[in-house]
């Protein structure tokens, strides 16, 4: 008896993450998708061992020349080798993209809970707020954004993010209004817990599905929505290498050499999809009622 | 104008426990105000448990969460050892959920599902910061043991279990605390025959385990008889009839709470009864009827009962209705 | 007989493994009879009633074997075609939840109007007509055939789903738990009302309820139904006074007794087995006060007595127990 109990004590012990990660194991894609998104955080961190030449090293080979032993994914219109461009790339473009999706989840998903959760008037101010984000270009909007505080990474970073704020909040409101009626949230009050407590442990947990998926597919439109800016010349400065800034660039020449959009759009569309399978992997994974 | 009449259940002459003054709750909706809880009052003993009985949209669920303050009251007060329930600050409310606590209808919403047993009925200990992390792991074993969960369940979510056993859990929840008071709504109205027999045998364990005092809302006016010392019987935010519990099943006297209990299907053969079946259905709580708010539906209306709306006094013994024929009833 | 069912077994294949949903259910229906079937969630009652209709999603359902004939005729051996005819029309059904088995965008009386075209040779006014005098038969005043579904009550939702089953004139209605969502004071109108038109329009019912009280209103017959089988039938009296399956037993011992102050209530012990995992033997012996040896390893037989049939082992060994 006493073996038993202590077998159960031991078992308690486990930790959610480990929990999760148990979870997540079984779904092959979401384990694949995780693999490849780990390799390309690696790429970038150990890029400067990786990349054959300089990202910014200018008549490394002949201007805009095709795959090649030398530059395997050839060079762009100032003869710079696109695969160390590619390599160097991911360090911006992933960053931009995971702290701006970041921002973007944390304060649009906190605010859709809070707003979900009470109701009433604080719903109706910070949801017409929303509305007017929403009903701004979110393009124009970043501009405004980046312009009143100045170009650089940061700044950059925050203007993305706040830009996709709205479209958290609305479908985090959908789901809090949804579970807030539930009567576990009541039983959480009965029991004396502070409205923050259960915002954060109750509502947010609840309303996890929907962040996750809209977070792996903002992912890519953060990359984009950065390079977008950056071609404007607010944000990210040429010659700095970075993946949607290349693929602007490239599109120029996209007659006479379209593998200068073909590659970084390849590799937007690589983490995209990695991220989306691990996304529905990490979702069903968080939610316990999916588990066999 | 006081209109309160305790039951001479005052076993022990003690002073009630619970006592309610004139509560109301409206709800304000697109088309008006919502008369959900209209002005009653009543006292719970320690020890006791008092039915609260009525038909869906009666108030009676609307009446567990104002005492509670899950939903606050429009006016009225509840005062529960002494203390205004209704006024407390935040702090001092908190402090009070440790005495009052709630076991819920809908075993299957009433719990978090992404939460594992273990840390559901751990929740209340660690949000009222009891003992340390190790205590309170055993106190959860303890409740569990108590409530008739194996320990093999603590680390298992709430959709691996049965409508049963996550009834146990949320009452293992509202117990990790001691309280002193529990409102029951509705506990075993959404469990199997089988099952709803083993919740009730439960519930009455603890309650004398416990010394707990509960309030059992309930639609069903059998379990209400077998669970409670007295009944109040509700129709729309008002209470018709409060009383001692044999007193009412002997002595049914408001003309609702004759109907409603003649219409419950019971599982026997050759039961002599009158069936008297109400015409229509309830009517809108946002525009109650004048007067006696059963007038609509009653087969014994007098003229006076649409003008004025009748008191609940006391037609002796402690069994007190509200209708104009109190004096003719009995 | 009305509707005979033999041997049912229906059974769905999910991720967990095979739910044995209803194993060997047999009974039958007279004209004019009402049978009860009781049971508590999981025991395979609405199974068996959708199979009736032949209603059963398939996949994940399979209905493995089981012969039901109504009216002499072979409703397996029947096409599609052939089957809606019957559904509506010779064999109807009320739903437990009046809300959602309407369709909210059309208004009542179109509703009704359009099960009686759909089976009978009318008109769209005739149907019409008669929908407006459907209303007026479960008391509902037939000016309002133009409302919405949400424009009634809970009650008066229920009352044109039994206008809607009875539009046709069926031979059987099949009702499914349909005053479990009402109140009492309610559900004792709708009871009185379904008992009333049964008489008036002779149709034979089958009750689908877990509530042994409504069947004591309604029912002349009973069956009740554990894990996919049928344990116990016979008249209500049989039942409800002299009930033999432990099981029966059982659930009669869990209602409080409103007639007493202070009643007792023994409940079954245990749960219901997990229909993916049923027990060997007899499916109630683990939750059985009265197991014996042999309970654990055979399945009972059926064994009938003045047309009490019970499946139990205290009974089928030489009619030892009780």
């Amino acid at each position: 008896m006493p073996v038993k109990k202590d077998a159960v004590k031991k078992d308690r012990r486990q930790s959610q993450i480990g929990e999760i990660w148990r979870r997540l194991r079984v779904n092959k894609g979401a384990v694949a998708g995780l693999c490849v998104i780990l390799l390309l955080t690696a790429m970038a961190v150990f890029a400067p061992w990786l990349a054959p030449y300089g990202p910014n090293k200018m008549n490394a080979g002949p201007r805009l020349a095709a795959s090649s032993l030398k530059h395997p994914l050839g060079t762009d219109s100032f003869g710079r080798d696109q695969l160390s461009r590619v390599i160097y790339g991911a360090r911006i473009s992933l960053y931009v993209g995971f702290i701006a999706v970041g921002i973007g989840a944390v304060c649009g998903g906190f605010i859709g809970a809070v707003v979900g959760y009470y109701g009433g008037r604080i719903d109706n101010i910070l949801m017409r707020l929303m509305d007017v984000l929403l009903a701004v270009p979110q393009t124009i909007l970043a501009i405004a954004i980046v312009g009143a505080l100045g170009a650089n990474l940061v700044n950059l970073m925050i203007a993305v993010g706040v830009s996709q704020i709205p479209r958290y909040a609305r479908i985090v409101r959908a789901s809090a209004l949804s579970v807030r009626g539930q009567e576990f949230i009541e039983a959480a009050r009965a029991i004396g817990a502070s409205d923050l407590r259960i915002i954060v442990e109750n509502i947010l947990p609840n309303c996890m599905a929907p962040i996750i998926v809209q977070s792996t597919l903002g992912v890519a439109s953060a990359i984009l929505s950065a390079a977008a800016l950056s071609f404007l010349g607010l944000g990210i400065q040429p010659p700095t290498p970075e993946w949607g800034s290349m693929l602007s660039l490239g599109r120029q020449y996209m007659r006479n050499a379209p593998h200068l959009t073909f590659y970084p759009g390849l590799i937007i569309a690589v983490v995209v999809l990695s991220l989306n399978i691990f996304g529905d992997g990490l979702r069903d994974a968080l939610d316990p009622r999916l588990r066999q | 104008m006081n209109q309160t009449v305790n039951g001479t259940v005052n076993r022990n002459e003690r002073d009630p426990l619970l006592e309610v003054r004139d509560l109301v709750r409206h709800f304000k909706v697109g088309t008006g105000v919502v008369h959900a809880v209209d002005g009653i009052s009543f006292s719970i003993m320690e020890g006791e448990t008092l039915g609260l009985v009525g038909e869906s949209g009666c108030g009676k669920s609307t009446t567990g969460r104002v005492l509670l303050r899950l939903t606050e009251a429009t006016s009225g007060s509840v005062t529960y050892r002494g203390k205004n329930v209704l006024t407390l600050g935040r702090a001092e409310m908190t402090a009070m959920r440790r005495e009052m606590q709630i076991i819920f209808q809908d075993p299957f919403s009433s719990i978090d599902p992404r939460r594992t047993v273990g840390d559901t009925i751990g929740k209340p200990l660690y949000i009222h910061r009891v003992g340390t992390k190790q205590e309170r792991e055993e106190r959860v074993d303890h409740l569990m043991e108590l409530v008739g969960l194996s320990p093999r369940l603590y680390n298992k979510y709430p959709h691996e279990l049965d409508g049963g056993r996550r009834q146990r859990v949320g009452i293992a929840r509202a117990l990790a605390l001691s309280p002193g008071f529990i409102v029951c709504d509705e506990p075993v109205s959404a469990l199997d025959v089988s099952i709803q027999a083993q919740i009730l045998n439960l519930l009455e364990e603890l309650q004398q385990t416990m010394k707990l005092t509960y309030l059992f809302i309930s639609h069903d006016l059998s379990v209400i008889r077998h669970l409670s010392d007295r009944i109040a019987v509700m129709y729309l935010g008002k209470i018709v009839e409060l009383s001692p519990t044999s007193d009412f099943f002997r002595n049914t006297l408001h003309p609702y709470a004759q109907a409603l209990l003649s219409a419950v299907p019971v599982a026997k053969l050759h039961r002599a009864r009158e069936r008297i079946i109400l015409a229509g259905g309830v009517p809108s709580p946002v525009n109650p009827p004048s007067g006696c708010r059963f007038h609509t539906r009653c087969r014994c209306k007098m003229p006076i009962c649409p003008e004025q709306e009748p008191e609940l006094l006391d037609a002796g013994g402690g069994h007190a209705v509200a209708c104009h024929r109190i004096h003719t009833l009995s | 007989m009305l509707l005979s069912v033999k041997d049912l077994c229906v059974k769905y294949v999910t991720f967990e493994g095979i739910v044995h949903a209803v194993n060997g259910v047999s009974f039958d229906i007279p004209e004019r009879g009402t049978l009860g079937l009781v049971g508590e969630s999981g025991a395979g009652k609405t199974t068996t009633a959708l199979s009736l209709m032949r209603l059963i999603p398939v996949p994940p359902g399979i209905v493995e074997r089981g012969k039901i004939s109504f009216e002499g005729r072979d409703l397996d051996a029947l096409s599609g075609e052939e089957m809606k005819k019957i559904r509506g029309n010779r064999i109807s059904m009320i739903f437990q939840d009046p809300m959602t088995s309407l369709n909210p965008v059309l208004t009542v009386g179109l509703q009704i109007a359009e099960t009686i075209a759909a089976h009978q040779n009318m008109s769209e006014r005739e149907a019409m007509k008669k929908a407006r005098e459907m209303l007026e038969k479960v008391q509902i005043p037939a000016a309002r055939y133009k409302e919405y579904p949400h424009e009634f009550s809970g009650g008066m939702r229920q009352r044109v789903g039994i206008a809607m089953a009875l539009a046709c004139n069926p031979r059987m209605i099949i009702a499914d738990e349909p005053t479990t969502a009402l109140d009492v004071t309610i559900q004792a109108q709708v009871i009185e009302l379904m008992r009333d038109l049964r008489d008036e329009f002779s149709t034979a019912m089958m009750l689908i309820t877990h509530d042994l009280g409504v069947v004591g209103e309604v029912c002349d017959r009973v069956a009740v139904m554990y894990a996919g089988e049928i344990v116990e039938e016979g008249s209500l009296e049989q039942i409800f006074e002299h009930a033999r399956h432990p099981y029966t037993n059982g659930l009669f011992r869990c209602i409080p007794d409103i007639d007493e102050d202070n009643s007792r209530i023994q409940p079954i012990s245990g749960l219901m087995p997990d229909p993916c995992d049923l027990p060997a033997g007899c499916c109630f012996h683990p939750r059985c006060p009265e197991c014996m040896e042999i309970c654990r390893t055979r399945k009972p037989a059926p064994f009938t007595e003045n047309g009490q049939m019970v499946r139990c082992c205290l009974y089928t060994r030489g009619g030892a127990g009780q």
